[in-house]
């Protein structure tokens, strides 16, 4: 009995950290939400002001008049949506080829593409500016995303769940006159459902954060996706920090949707990539 | 019966078409990594031991010289130094800082969602928005981190503070996924063996040294294998918060390749300094892996 009130004490106690380091680490989002909403006098005060006196608008009206952000936004999901389209289908017709055909080679193929995972991107990205502005791509929808339309590591998570089902099921369909690209489109696609979600979701956010990149290849405010448009926001007044700081929440919003609703998808595309297979 | 389905299979294997089936299949997802990954490598590769011009075309041929140049370059030096001393604190305390956190939340609480929720949370946060607000944050005048902490602390503006601060908001980006990644890994573990530990009189120190970080190990590993390589090629908060200043403190091997090609127009060193950034992080890898060898347990 007395072992039962010491656990639940210590349960307790537990829970009650757990939350506060929780609020420290959230506080920097809270504090850039409360900035947003402050009047620059009481953003300059000193000390400083921690909570904002009433609800001030007008940071978000002069960030949504002195910057693209509505463009921004609508440039990043464009970019995100078509990237991790393009992505699912380069990986799963790759995935498609390793886990349901033998043919010569295959092992060094598959060791080829796994290998793109030793070469970080960043080290090879200023040839490929070479080669992407060389081909005309400079502030172009295509330059931005064509680097991102494939990923090594969707090709072997996708490829893991193929391996799941069973070929006879290929075999089934092809003696029933159906051909292996229409098996592939029409059963494979269709049963994978759960794992093309996830490689979506996770494409979608790794694609809407991307920074270095969009940022070499765009130079025309217009073309700016989210990530590259709100950093140019960094107005050098100091009187700008409010609506530098609604810009923020403003961008943030789209990522931190998508974030809590599919919290677990996101959670599983990451982790499969880890299991040793 | 089994003759003639060999028979069968052998005419379905002619096929010209059934042949190169497979190899269709793989040709946008090979043709993309040749072109964007193997390609610009190799070229990175050669093209680094020559001499270029301002629109980076390589003219002459100079072997190691653009190697010797920059290790000449003191900038270049302290970006070396800056990227070690950057991974080898915001690695190791981001990942114990996780891990931590992802033993306290191993068990399922009442309040579980809620702080589970809380410790994930910084990886919805994109690294500019995160360098946005931690650059106000940290503001030594109008910040809020120097009024709670009662200090007055330079952080991006000070020469001895700027990294300790890129440190701190590298740790901050990191461990939400670092988080999520351990605590499905702690919650994994098999109660039997934690029950079997228990009785064996083990405390809770024991256990964590005992029964969890063997049974995690796969994923510590890949957590560390991943998080020295990424952190190797660290460059986006600099860029959007220092521009590798005060006095080069925060300027990183990627940060340098990134000015020498876009700032100063010498290709020749950019490349260089990519080669060396990518060696390092090659070899991040490949020590991971040895430590693999070494403390890993599969079951």
């Amino acid at each position: 009995m007395k072992n039962k009130t010491k656990h639940q004490i210590v349960s307790v106690a537990l829970q009650t950290a757990c939350i506060i380091f929780g609020l420290v680490l959230v506080s920097p989002v809270i504090y850039c939400i409360f900035l947003s909403f402050m009047k620059p006098t009481e953003i300059l005060s000193t000390p400083p002001t921690l909570f904002p006196g009433s609800l001030y608008l007008e940071n978000y009206l002069t960030a949504l008049k002195m910057t693209k952000i509505p463009r921004f936004i609508v440039n990043s999901l464009f970019v995100s949506l078509v990237c991790s389209l393009m992505r699912v289908l380069t990986a799963s017709l790759a995935a498609y080829a390793f886990a349901f055909y033998n043919f010569r080679g295959k092992n060094f193929l598959f060791f080829l593409v796994l290998g793109t995972m030793l070469i970080p991107g960043d080290s090879t990205i200023v040839t490929n500016y070479m080669t992407v502005s060389g081909m005309g791509l400079v502030n172009n929808y295509l330059g931005i995303m064509i680097l991102y339309f494939v990923s090594a590591a969707n090709i072997f998570l996708i490829r893991q769940y193929f391996l799941t089902i069973s070929k006879e099921l290929k075999e089934a369909a092809e003696i029933d006159g159906c051909s292996s690209f229409k098996f592939f489109t029409t059963i494979l696609v269709p049963v994978s459902k759960p794992i093309i979600a996830t490689v979506i979701i996770s494409s979608f956010v790794s694609t809407w954060n991307m920074y270095l990149w969009p940022m070499l290849i765009t130079t025309r405010n217009e073309m700016r996706t989210v990530q590259v448009g709100i950093t140019m926001l960094n107005f050098s007044e100091e009187a700008a920090y409010g609506s530098t700081m609604a810009g923020a929440v403003m961008v943030l919003i789209p990522s931190l949707f998508v974030f809590i609703m599919s919290q677990k998808q996101i959670v599983k595309g990451m982790t499969a990539g880890s299991v040793k297979g | 019966m089994k003759e003639t389905q060999a028979k069968v299979v052998q005419r379905r294997k002619r096929s010209p078409l059934k042949m190169i089936e497979p190899y269709l299949y793989l040709v946008p997802a090979l043709g993309l990594m040749l072109a964007f990954t193997y390609f610009p490598f190799a070229k990175t590769v050669v093209t680094s031991t020559f001499l270029t011009n301002a629109t980076g075309k390589a003219v002459e041929f100079v072997g190691m010289e653009n190697y010797v140049n920059i290790f000449k370059d003191p900038a270049f030096v302290q970006s070396i130094k800056n990227t070690f001393i950057y991974t080898f604190t915001q690695v190791p305390i981001t990942i114990a800082l996780a891990l931590v956190l992802a033993l306290a939340a191993g068990t399922k609480r009442k309040a579980s969602g809620l702080y589970e929720l809380m410790f994930s949370f910084p990886m919805a946060v994109s690294m500019s928005v995160a360098a946005l607000i931690f650059k106000l944050l940290l503001n030594p005048q109008i910040g809020a981190l120097n009024h709670i902490l009662g200090i007055d602390c330079l952080w991006f503006n000070g020469d001895k503070t700027a990294m300790p601060a890129i440190i701190l908001l590298g740790i901050w980006l990191g461990l939400g996924m670092d988080f999520l990644f351990l605590l499905s890994a702690v919650r994994g573990v098999s109660d039997d063996l934690l029950e079997a530990a228990r009785i064996d009189g083990a405390n809770f120190w024991d256990q964590v040294k005992n029964v969890y970080i063997p049974m995690i190990s796969p994923t510590l590993f890949y957590l560390i294998c991943t998080n020295l390589a990424a952190s190797m090629m660290m460059s986006g908060q600099v860029i959007v918060l220092t521009k590798g200043g005060p006095n080069n403190a925060t300027s990183t091997i990627i940060y340098y390749m990134y000015k020498k090609a876009f700032e100063i127009y010498n290709y020749g060193s950019s490349y260089a300094a990519a080669i060396i950034g990518f060696i390092f992080a090659f070899i991040m890898i490949l020590l991971s892996f040895r430590f693999e060898k070494k403390g890993v347990h599969y079951n």
